[in-house]
């Protein structure tokens, strides 16, 4: 190697040294700005999420003030847009709920959706909250159900009878109507004359007598059907006098004991807002509460063994006269005639066959001819949602585990 | 016969020029290099403060929000609005400060988190949430609605 050489040799080293210096230096400091990257990333990313559970919080704390101002009014409206992928099914209810700005979101616009299945459980609404941040392009999602006081639980006073008064009942012509008691483990009516359990209850007999005991005798002469209708059913009637229904402070007992803590205003309510999603006995799933104003007969079958339906015909329905259901017409569920505790209101009814069980807090005079009243077990099920034992259904409620971070 | 050692001095001086030069570059770069790596560690140091902050920031946040039972903060934070905690994590020391706010609705409460530790380096910025601002604030809410929790018998 000639001299000169060297001296050429040693400056392509240092250079091809000072490169690699700086490459490794260079990428060096690219793995450090990812990862300060990252941690920004993170901090956009947190500060994200927590906008997101303030919506949230702020959402549950105005549910909670609506529910104490106007409890009636909160789901009187859908929008189909607001509906998350996974509750676009035509039992679903969805609403945008749009939160004061009087607070410091550091600059991320809010989403909160509430949404609810008005068929399975309108007592349950499932709450979504979105934060993001046009800036930084960061987002965070929570979502948490709480329990609403749109219903409330049945309670266990359930009379197994597919005739449950406050009065008496007589057939118009007797011998024309059929009621089918509960078989032997109640499972359903048997319809053969074998039927051990009650046909008619009425939480009110006259004690004609005076003497504080319901009799035999007065008992007959307050539920007066043919045992031919009955096919061995049994007629129930308080053994001690009651008071009788007064129509100027009618109370609830008939209804309660059927709906539990369930008011006649949340079963509008939740009508309505079936009505409201365009259900009805066509849909999948079918509607299952009806709340009925017109004093028209009814002429619509409804219900079906697997899915029953609840028909209440209000105080407005039963102005004058209850609506008769159609001779032809089949119910499977429970039908409700609020006549005020008025005899007069419910007389002449005709049931057209009912399967389920039909209450009413008066008597049921006259009843006519080719009315049917079959039990069925799960009757309630179109009001019989699932709530927690022991819960205090009149207030807004969180639901134990339900809180979930993420869409 | 006179030409020879003359080249040789010749060869002898232009070696002693490149080595000079190549010294030079070698200075230039390794201190460049340096520099980089000087300011790669600082960053690294900022990020990683930042990281800790933000999980100290989170998990006061939970913690208030579990209650009393889980989270001792929380009282103080429940009897006199405010809540001061301070952690030395990696030889930094961190001051938590957790306050509450009014909202207006009773029910519902701000609350705000803020750890703030003092920077590695000398970086300063204007945003407050950047690693070398030595400070991060979370703000969120608190709604007092009960969770039913269904009585079981043992």
């Amino acid at each position: 190697m000639k001299v000169p050489d060297r001296g050429a040799i040693t400056l392509l080293m240092v250079t091809l040294l000072v490169l690699l210096a700086s490459m490794v230096g260079l990428f060096t400091a690219r793995s450090i700005l990812s990862e300060r990257l990252s941690a920004n990333n993170g901090v956009w990313a947190a500060q994200a999420q927590q906008t997101a559970e303030a919506a949230l919080e702020t959402a549950l704390a105005n549910i909670v003030q609506s529910f104490s101002i106007a409890p009636n009014t909160f789901w009187s409206t859908h929008d189909p847009q607001q509906c998350l992928s996974a509750y676009t099914g035509i039992e679903w209810q969805c609403r945008s709920l749009l939160l004061d700005t009087g607070w410091d979101t550091q600059g991320h616009t809010l989403q909160v959706r509430v949404m609810r299945d008005v068929v399975r459980a309108p007592h349950v609404a499932l709450v979504h909250a979105q934060a993001r941040h046009p800036g930084n392009h960061s987002s965070g999602q929570v979502q948490q159900s709480i329990y609403l006081p749109t219903a409330g639980p049945i309670g266990n006073a359930n009379q197994l009878t597919p005739l449950l008064t406050q009065g008496c009942v007589n057939e118009a012509i007797a011998g024309s109507t059929r009621f089918c008691a509960p078989g032997a483990n109640q499972t359903g009516c048997s319809g053969n004359g074998l039927s051990i359990g009650t046909a008619i209850q009425t939480l009110y007999a006259p004690d004609l007598d005076g003497n504080g005991l319901i009799s035999a005798a007065e008992q007959q002469a307050c539920l007066k059907v043919n045992a031919s209708s009955l096919q061995g059913g049994a007629l129930v009637t308080p053994a001690t006098a009651t008071l009788a229904p007064n129509p100027a402070t009618c109370d609830s007992a008939v209804w309660n004991s059927l709906f539990g803590q369930t008011t006649p205003a949340h079963i509008r309510a939740i009508s309505q807002a079936q009505a409201l999603k365009g259900l009805s006995s066509l849909t999948q799933p079918a509607r299952s509460v009806y709340w009925i104003d017109s004093p028209a007969e009814w002429s619509q079958s409804v219900g079906t063994p697997s899915a029953p339906v609840v028909l209440v015909f209000s105080a407005s329905a039963c102005a004058s006269q209850c609506p008769r259901i159609s001779p032809s017409t089949q119910i499977v569920g429970t039908v409700f005639l609020d006549t005020q505790c008025q005899d007069s209101r419910a007389a002449l009814w005709h049931s057209g066959s009912v399967s389920g069980q039909v209450a009413l807090p008066s008597g049921l005079p006259n009843l006519q001819a080719g009315s049917q009243f079959l039990w069925l077990a799960n009757h309630r099920q179109a009001f019989d949602w699932p709530w927690p034992v022991n819960i205090d259904a009149t207030r807004v409620q969180r639901v134990r585990g339900s809180w979930k971070s993420g869409g | 016969m006179s030409k020879r050692p003359e080249l040789a001095r010749q060869a002898q001086g232009f070696t002693l020029i490149e080595a000079l030069v190549a010294a030079a570059l070698l200075g230039l770069g390794m201190m460049g290099a340096i520099t980089l790596a000087m300011h790669s560690l600082q960053a690294a140091g900022s990020s990683r403060q930042q990281s800790t902050a933000l999980a100290l920031a989170q998990n006061t946040i939970d913690c208030l929000r579990s209650g009393p039972a889980l989270c001792t903060d929380s009282a103080a934070l429940a009897s006199t609005g405010q809540m001061q905690e301070t952690q030395t994590l990696s030889g930094t020391t961190y001051q938590i400060n957790g306050e509450l706010a009014l909202t207006g609705m009773a029910n519902l409460q701000g609350l705000q988190v803020t750890v703030e530790w003092k920077p590695t380096g000398t970086t300063t910025t204007h945003n407050p949430m950047s690693p070398g601002s030595g400070q991060i604030a979370l703000r969120t809410r608190l709604a007092s609605i009960p969770v039913f929790v269904q009585a079981t018998t043992p």
